[in-house]
């Protein structure tokens, strides 16, 4: 099956951004998870308090885990919590490195390419070992490879990464030969994670088999176990060949909220958590023991302008404004919208401002350019209204062309507080250049039907950016188009542009690395000025960690990067316990401030009475009857 | 039996056919005024009750006076000056949000969806309510049987469930959510509406209304209506209350209108933005606190309407 429906919750959410954003089915889950967690959060949903009787003394990193996990078959796992997790288990032949993303060896020592780019060799060392002490060949790779190839079933993960593989074949236990239909630039040995043949091959359906159970890997980390309430319990790998991680292994905790997971931090139960709002951030910064981290994120952030959404043969889908075709209005709308106020006001400045799709962490293809020309302008956005024929109707909202005022929906997602927030700026801007605003924030689910089909005017978007752009910039080619039920290709926004087809093409078949580099930034600059996706900024991913007992992580980049959510292991790979003899019976301080707990004390104590007078009515109700 | 009756009874010496009707029109109005009299004696002997009216009164003044005491654009973030998160300080006696904007502004503004939906949700499960209620008392056989199913599925039905899925058939919105919370409300209602007009109906004066050839609509609109009504009235104000929690639930669920301001998405914003993490008290307590003070307003009213109407309620 190959549906791919644009799914921005999972962009939002997705460690990849590549293939693991596709199925709606991850947003129902979404979309129930957080119904779920919401409905919970009146109480205290922390844990239970474990930190007191801490017997891990430290030998053991503890994780909240807030998101869900789909799956944890590797071949069907598309949640992001789920492909963390999976990433520290399995390798792909090439990885990317911490230092900022490069390409380094991962299974594969080495590789090469031949001349025209279509032929993809791999050595794989005779010396190395999955978990469990069997040897790691090529044929694992093959293995792996042909599995996808050939079971449909086994496609939803990394499928569509395979599309240009013509052939895959072991000639030795040590070389692998990829061949492709095509020449290209990004090396096809960082598609996929490669699965033991000899467990997979055993397990009788790969596509059923649940591999959450004393699973054998070839990463730094195995998961022992799996269970809904207990959470995921990892072992260090003493077969790794980068060598045994230093610590014993990793447990991810189950956390109903962020906000329990911070109180768990602060108490000391775990040692990470990851995605803060800026609150949390900045209340976390002063905690002694506790060391923040603003990495730069990977992501963008972005308000889609519907450019009238159209399918791969060029009907027209959905009921996006007509508008909106004049690319005139949408470069307007784009000059109207202060972004570098969003970044300040939104996320207290903890990002970075943008230019282009491809974020700064990424410096290879980062559009780096001060001289934007869709930078906030409103005098400018209404001389261009003015020129192009929307004349200002009586109540201060333009009209256009047909005679109607200018009004257009913005749609969120009700699940990302910073959505209404964005929303509550926007109104006013468009109101100054006369164009009226309806906020319209809907489940994840929604937001991802409504976008797939076209069923908007503006709304929030956001993709998670791999190191290679690849994937990102092929979405935005006429073919990427989705048929009319939503099914077939993704596209981000229904760019449909000659000439970023032929700057794609050809930066997908460039091997010289600075051409290639200029080619994405021209794409770039390509869909910038086609104003169907105002790129806002890209939002630092903002973490917290216990200090007091482990040393600074690996972060990627190593200048400015992330601990988790990172392209590899290498965030909980480098986790060092600080010092030789941790004892931490007692260390942690003082549980969170006094107001933390007046506070929730207080929203606990306000919705208890709620839910007593509530029930008391009920109760009353009943009797009443006669 | 008395004198009294003797002495105040007028015999009509003329009997006009055409004053008559007049006559005992102004004779009910008259009565109707003095058990309105009697009935307010009545309540404002009941302290809770008066102090619930007058909470409810000063609430319902800021709502309706919410432009001129925060007019409009102090809610415009792009015009705020204001640090965001501020804790409690002259110029904003309740802080700010994270946003920027003044708490106690956005509390006033807050009341007038927290009350408007309430008042309306429960204006839609009365009217639902009372209909189906006096229906089911007054009807017998088969409809009966299959109205009394109805309001039986509604009254199990759980209400937030209900609503819950409704709001996102509908979509999120106010009017969803009055929708939602009217629709999901009304069985107890019902329930106690068809218990009044059981006994209404039983009494004599219905039986010589139905000699006289009184049509269903007569008997229903003529003498059931006015005797549940103090009924429906007792229990309009104790159901406001819950359709306030009701909505401040569903907001904060994330299911009310995102850029209509109510206490309910008040208490959202500050729980996914992080203010128990950060200490933000002045964000979470004065919804809160406004949401329980004013159902428990609406509560004390409702009661004391309740024991007023039904003396056997009262000193208990």
């Amino acid at each position: 099956m190959q549906f791919r429906p644009k799914n921005p919750a999972d962009r939002q959410l997705l460690r990849s951004s590549r293939s693991r954003l596709r199925r709606t089915a991850a947003a129902g889950l979404l979309c129930a998870a957080m119904a779920g967690s919401l409905a919970l959060t009146a109480g205290p949903a922390s844990a239970p308090a474990a930190f007191a009787s801490d017997q891990s003394s430290g030998k053991t990193l503890k994780l909240a885990l807030t998101g869900d996990i789909d799956t944890l078959n590797p071949f069907k796992a598309i949640l992001a919590t789920s492909s963390n997790i999976l990433a520290l288990q399995y390798q792909n032949l090439v990885a990317y490195g911490p230092e900022q993303n490069e390409e380094i060896p991962g299974m594969a020592e080495s590789w090469e390419t031949s001349e025209d780019g279509t032929v993809w060799t791999f050595k794989i060392p005779s010396d190395r070992k999955w978990s469990d002490g069997e040897p790691i060949t090529a044929n694992d790779a093959a293995w792996t490879f042909t599995a996808i190839q050939t079971n449909d079933e086994l496609k939803q993960a990394n499928g569509a990464l395979l599309t240009s593989v013509s052939s895959v074949e072991a000639t030795d236990d040590e070389t692998l030969v990829i061949t492709l239909t095509a020449p290209q630039a990004s090396n096809p040995g960082t598609a996929l994670p490669i699965m033991p043949e000899h467990i997979w091959s055993a397990a009788g359906d790969p596509a059923a088999f649940a591999n959450d159970k004393d699973t054998v890997g070839s990463g730094p980390f195995t998961v022992v176990s799996y269970d809904k309430a207990a959470g995921v319990t990892m072992k260090a790998n003493p077969n790794y060949w980068q060598g045994k991680a230093k610590i014993d292994g990793i447990t991810w905790v189950p956390y109903k909220n962020s906000d329990a997971a911070v109180q768990a931090l602060k108490t000391g139960e775990i040692d990470i958590v990851s995605s803060l709002t800026p609150v949390q951030y900045e209340a976390l910064q002063n905690q002694p023991g506790i060391t923040t981290n603003a990495g730069a994120g990977r992501r963008y952030q972005a308000i889609a302008i519907n450019p009238g959404t159209t399918t791969a043969d060029d009907t027209v889908m959905g009921d996006g404004n007509p508008a909106l075709q004049d690319k005139e209005l949408r470069r307007a709308i784009a000059m109207g919208i202060d972004s570098n106020t969003l970044l300040e006001k939104v996320l207290q400045g903890l990002g970075q401002e943008a230019t282009g799709e491809i974020p700064m962490t990424y410096p290879l293809y980062h559009w780096d350019t001060k001289d934007l020309p869709l930078a906030y302008d409103p005098d400018e956005a209404n001389r261009v209204l003015d020129e192009a024929g929307y004349t200002m109707g009586p109540d201060g909202i333009r009209l256009d062309k047909e005679g109607n005022p200018l009004k257009l929906r913005l749609m969120g997602r009700n699940s990302d507080p910073t959505h209404q927030q964005m929303a509550d700026f926007i109104g006013p801007w468009m109101k100054a250049i006369g164009i009226e605003i309806n906020t319209e924030m809907k489940a994840p689910a929604q937001v991802n039907d409504d976008s797939t089909f076209g069923n908007f005017d503006l709304y929030f978007t956001g993709w998670g950016i791999g190191p290679d752009p690849d994937y990102q910039l092929s979405i935005n080619q006429c073919s990427s188009r989705p048929n009319a039920d939503g099914t077939g290709a993704t596209s981000e926004n229904s760019l449909c542009d000659p000439e970023f087809d032929k700057l794609y093409l050809a930066q997908h078949a460039e091997l010289d690395q600075e051409k290639r580099s200029e080619l994405v930034k021209q794409a770039q600059e390509v869909i910038y000025n086609s104003a169907v996706n105002k790129v806002l900024f890209y939002a630092n991913s903002l973490e917290a960690y216990r200090s007091d007992k482990w040393e600074p992580f690996t972060t990627q980049p190593a200048e400015g990067g992330i601990i988790t959510s990172q392209n590899g292991p290498w965030g909980y790979y480098s986790a060092t316990p600080v010092g030789s003899d941790v004892s931490e019976a007692g260390t942690s301080e003082e549980s969170g401030s006094n107001t933390t707990l007046i506070v929730s004390a207080a929203a606990i104590v306000v919705l208890g009475i709620a839910a007593v007078l509530f029930l008391r009515r009920r109760g009353g109700n009943a009797e009443d009857r006669a | 039996m008395s004198s009294k009756n003797t002495q105040t009874s007028p015999a009509p010496s003329a009997p006009d056919p055409g004053t008559v009707p007049a006559r005992s029109r102004n004779v009910a109005a008259a009565r109707r005024a003095a058990q309105a009299r009697e009935t307010w004696k009545e309540f404002s002997r009941n302290k809770a009750g008066i102090t619930g009216l007058a909470i409810l009164l000063a609430v319902i003044a800021l709502a309706l006076l919410a432009p001129v005491l925060a007019p409009a654009s102090t809610l415009d973030v792009t015009q705020l000056t204001s640090p965001q998160n501020d804790p409690p300080s002259a110029a904003n006696p309740l802080g700010t949000d994270p946003s920027g904007r003044s708490v106690l502004a956005l509390l006033i503004w807050g009341a007038r969806v927290s009350l408007l939906v309430g008042f309306a949700a429960t204006a839609v499960s009365m009217v639902i309510g009372t209909l189906m209620g006096m229906a089911a008392g007054h009807f017998t056989g088969a409809t009966q049987a299959i109205l009394m199913r109805v309001i039986d599925f509604f009254l199990v039905v759980p209400g937030l469930v209900l609503a819950i899925v409704l709001s996102s058939i509908i979509g999120a919105g106010v009017t969803t959510i009055v929708v939602a919370i009217g629709i999901t409300s009304w069985a107890g209602t019902a329930r106690v509406v068809r218990a009044q007009t059981l006994t209404v109906e039983s009494r004599p004066y219905i039986e010589r209304s139905w000699a006289l050839g009184a049509s269903d609509a007569h008997i229903i609109g003529k003498h059931v209506l006015p005797a549940v009504m103090p009924l429906v009235l007792a229990n309009t104000t104790l159901t406001v209350g819950s359709a306030i929690i009701a909505e401040s639930t569903l907001s904060f669920l994330g299911l009310g209108d995102p850029s209509s301001i109510s206490w309910g998405s008040m208490l959202k914003t500050a729980l996914d933005t992080g203010a128990a993490t950060g200490g933000f008290w002045w964000y979470v307590l004065p919804p809160g606190l406004a949401i329980v003070v004013v159902v428990l307003s609406f509560t004390l009213v409702g009661r004391a309407v309740e024991s007023v109407i039904n003396p056997t309620l009262r000193g208990r």
